[in-house]
């Protein structure tokens, strides 16, 4: 499925692999392609599918990363941070990058209850949309500090009589679903 | 059994929330406030201003769509 391309991070083997969001790459052992190139294969993915109805989860996909493989998608490497409300975060999405937007709320769980699925956790919403169709996965960045906070992993893109919102899930709830580390 | 009123807001927003009126909540005990994002479809008239002393607020958004390529 179309999505973006998120951080990179070692695998707890210490392999190089790279994020994106689970309900991009939803099949562990499938191939990963950045166009039309073979990058690897999804190592772990998690997303509501995965979980019971109603419960709290990561939406994440590790990617293991082919040897000599190296995505340009994220060209800089940002430490980690943590979003709080009133932060202003970016986000750097295949289809739109660079719209900048407030956190208004954090939530520690949030989704669609007509959906039997599970639902996001550990996620903050953004005043404006930051992001549209295609860009799961991508990063999330506090400005100024430019720190790492989170991937997009849902919301609803602005239209011409409402400015959306995007939902950014906590980077640190996400890692730890897929036993990753930051790379860098 | 006496609820406090954390779980009384709890209670409250998970029995909306099965009803699927409710996309997700925050308690805030500093400041004795409840945030509830309802969805756009939903009625805002059908939510308390308060429960249990806990003032309600409530944020309106369409339901969230996967953000995934068309």
């Amino acid at each position: 499925m179309p999505g973006t391309f998120g951080a990179r991070v070692l695998t707890e083997s210490g392999q190089n692999g790279i994020l994106t969001a689970g309900h991009v790459a939803p099949n562990q052992g499938a191939p990963a392609y950045e166009g039309s190139t073979l990058i690897g294969a999804v190592l772990a993915s998690v997303h509501r599918g995965t979980v019971n109805y109603g419960l709290p989860t990561a939406d994440i996909a590790l990617i293991e990363l082919l040897q000599q493989v190296n995505p340009c998608s994220q060209e800089q490497v940002f430490p980690e941070g943590i979003g709080q409300d009133g932060d202003l975060v970016k986000s750097y999405g295949a289809v739109s990058a660079g719209h900048a937007s407030k956190i208004e709320v954090l939530l520690p769980a949030f989704g669609d209850p007509r959906e039997e699925t599970g639902v996001l956790g550990n996620v903050m919403l953004t005043t404006e949309a930051i992001s549209t169709f295609g860009d799961s996965g991508a990063i999330a960045v506090l400005e100024p500090q430019a720190e790492l906070i989170g991937h997009v992993v849902a919301g609803f893109p602005a239209t011409s009589d409402f400015e959306g919102y995007s939902v950014i899930q906590d980077l640190r709830y996400q890692l730890s679903q897929v036993s990753a580390r930051l790379a860098g | 059994m006496t609820l406090t009123s954390e779980e009384m807001i709890k209670s409250y927003a998970e029995n909306r929330r099965a009803s699927g009126e409710l996309l997700g909540w925050t308690f805030d005990a500093d400041h004795d406030q409840a945030t509830f994002i309802i969805p756009t479809d939903v009625d805002p008239d059908t939510f308390p201003k308060e429960i249990s002393g806990i003032r309600v607020i409530l944020r309106r958004l369409p339901r969230p769509l996967s953000l995934s390529g068309r």
